[in-house]
């Protein structure tokens, strides 16, 4: 084909002149941060968490910037190692402390395409007229229901909470949770809890997703132990611990024995009023009984390709009913995510729960809102 | 504005002791007895104005740390310009006449250029900006006429003052990666002159039409308080003359 030149050259002069419009040289470069990804969903109450990378892109230090504008339902966390602060200092481009991380605290949806520049991420010079955004906007749709999972579990008493991707089953760090032995985590629809500590349990806390703050509940009345599984029912938790006792537990902290569930419950879940749980030592899918955690049923859980040897966690997506369990199969210490046919138990993998360290082994994990059905 | 209004005053008597005589005269001069002759007209006036003057160049002290450097462009625009005569014309003599009265004239002007903007030559960025200035001259204008037959070579001038109103400034700078200068609108008065040169010709019937030139210096224009997002600064884009130069043609009737 022969080419047209004075066409081509048309072309050329267009293409170039395009992508020399569309590059800009902004006081600051702001780019999501490497090796995380922007979330694309939140469910409220629930959290998503964003990270820029903000880079000074002069020649000189500058002192006293501040991000000047969020979209609505971000907030910037401003205390930590690393992380931008209220106010920060960026040192010349190209030199060690030229860069900060921005963290991001996404509590509802976003919208890229808003058309209000005060809706949009700026960071700015002490003046407040020197600013750059960013190329990757937020844009987060809102859903139902978010899975969290806690760390904590084979001795590691590292009580550590993630966003855990469903699909991929990818994590994401929130935040620190006090740390003892064991670690499960339950949702009441407005807040998550988290329960810790081997003989006694010694602690229960609310988590504060607004504010990734802890507040611990006093709880008292009948005697428990490790907590090994909990879901929310009827205004209450019900939870089953390491000695197969089955109680009541008050967000309050009020405990209340309604049983024995005669084997090691790990893990609950609930869909429309009934509460399913997974065994610790079978990964046997049981249905129980909500008044005293008789077993009702029972099916194995099947996955091809491996042999579970351990449930540890099991929670429904109150959007869509699927359930999906937390495991181990024989051969690895890294726990699996994977789905399963609550009528049938046949399993298929999502993927293994890791979030890079090699020593974070997952123990629990929850949808937070819960099924609404089951509050 | 003080300026204009003397001149107001100085040329209404003019005017008012040309019109009764008017009222008695006849038309073509009548130099032997003497008589004054004037008749009053209204001239509708149409054309096209060229200037390269819209926008000044100019660079704003440091701002936040960063510059702001404007870069008019001085490329020719063209647009068209009306205006409307009332006065009247007096013969002064076989050969001359003289026509004396006010006239308005409007036309609407584009100034554009380009705004480079940062805190050192890293960060530099450089978005097109343009803003509309609409043009307005109130003017005590005259026009010398030469009779030859039905053609009457001219040459014009007129004082007095202009309204220029300066307004809809526009910077394409991302609307989401950084903000630049806004500023508002704001009419500026100050005065103005404009000389030109053409020829009428007589047509029946009280009618005569005209082609001619102008230069033209429509003053000062201004644009507003400016602000970069919401942080209000103190300079605005500004020029002390817009120069244009004009062809015009030219409907005037006699009354």
């Amino acid at each position: 084909m022969k080419l047209n030149k004075p066409f081509f050259l048309l072309c050329l002069i267009f293409i170039v002149s395009s992508f020399a419009s569309s590059s800009f040289a902004l006081p600051f470069i702001i780019v999501p941060k490497a090796g995380t990804s922007l979330p694309t969903a939140v469910a409220p109450p629930g959290i998503a968490l964003a990270f820029y990378t903000v880079t000074n892109n002069t020649n000189s230090t500058r002192a006293g910037n501040f991000v000047k504008y969020l979209p609505p339902n971000v907030s910037h966390v401003s205390n930590g190692p690393g992380l931008c602060g209220p106010t920060f200092t960026l040192t010349a481009r190209g030199t060690p402390g030229d860069s900060c991380t921005l963290q991001l605290i996404v509590s509802g949806p976003v919208n890229a395409n808003d058309p209000n520049p005060h809706h949009h991420l700026f960071v700015c010079f002490p003046g407040g007229a020197t600013c750059a955004g960013t190329r990757s906007p937020l844009n987060v749709s809102s859903v139902t229901s978010t899975l969290y999972g806690t760390s904590g579990e084979a001795g590691i008493n590292n009580n550590f909470l993630f966003i855990i991707d469903k699909a991929t089953a990818g994590v994401i760090p929130v935040m620190q949770l006090s740390s003892d032995d064991g670690a499960v985590i339950a949702s009441n629809g407005s807040s998550l809890f988290h329960w810790t500590g081997f003989s006694p349990l010694k602690i229960f806390e609310r988590i504060n997703l607004q504010s990734l703050s802890l507040t611990p509940i006093p709880f008292g009345g009948s005697a428990i132990s490790e907590v090994y599984g909990a879901v929310f029912f009827n205004n209450t938790f019900l939870v089953a611990d390491i000695n197969s006792n089955f109680y009541s537990f008050t967000p309050a902290g009020q405990v209340t024995l309604l049983g024995n569930t005669g084997i090691d419950i790990r893990g609950m879940a609930c869909l429309h009023q009934r509460i399913y749980a997974i065994a610790r030592n079978t990964a046997n899918l049981h249905e129980i009984n909500p008044v005293n955690g008789a077993i009702l049923s029972t099916i194995p859980i099947t996955l091809p390709g491996f042999v579970i040897n351990r449930g540890l966690g099991l929670t429904v997506d109150p959007t869509t009913g699927q359930f999906y369990a937390l495991v181990r199969v024989v051969g690895s210490q890294i726990r699996k995510l994977i789905k399963v046919n609550i009528n049938t138990g046949a399993a298929t993998l999502v993927g293994d729960l890791n979030d890079g360290t090699g020593t974070t082994f997952f123990a629990s994990i929850t949808f937070h809102p819960a099924d609404p059905t089951c509050a | 504005m003080k300026r204009w209004k003397k001149a107001l005053l100085l040329i209404s008597p003019i005017l008012i002791s040309s019109s009764s005589v008017a009222a008695n005269s006849h038309y073509p001069w009548n130099f032997f007895n003497q008589r004054c002759c004037a008749r009053p007209l209204i001239t509708v006036s149409g054309g096209v104005i060229f200037t390269s003057d819209a926008g000044k160049s100019t660079t704003f002290p440091v701002i936040d740390s960063s510059t702001y450097a404007y870069s008019a462009d001085h490329d020719w625009n063209t647009r068209g310009i009306f205006g409307l005569f009332v006065g009247e014309e007096i013969q002064l003599d076989p050969l001359w006449g003289l026509q004396l009265g006010l006239a308005y004239y409007q036309a609407p002007l584009v100034a554009r250029g380009q705004v480079t903007q940062g805190a050192d030559a890293q960060s530099l960025d450089t978005f097109n900006y343009h803003y509309d200035i609409v043009a307005q001259q109130a003017l005590i204008e005259s026009k010398l006429l030469l009779n030859q037959g039905c053609f009457h070579p001219y040459v014009s001038a007129g004082i007095g003052a202009s309204f220029n109103e300066s307004t809809s400034y526009h910077v394409n700078n991302p609307p989401f990666l950084t903000f630049s200068p806004v500023f508002g609108r704001h009419t500026e008065t100050s005065f103005t002159y404009v000389v030109g040169v053409g020829v009428d010709v007589d047509v029946p019937q009280n009618w005569r039409f005209g082609l001619g030139y102008r230069f033209r210096d429509f003053g000062r224009s201004k644009l507003g308080s400016g602000h970069i997002d919401t942080v209000p600064i103190s300079n605005t884009l500004s020029q002390s003359h817009l120069y244009t130069h004009e062809l015009l043609a030219q409907l005037s009737y006699f009354l």
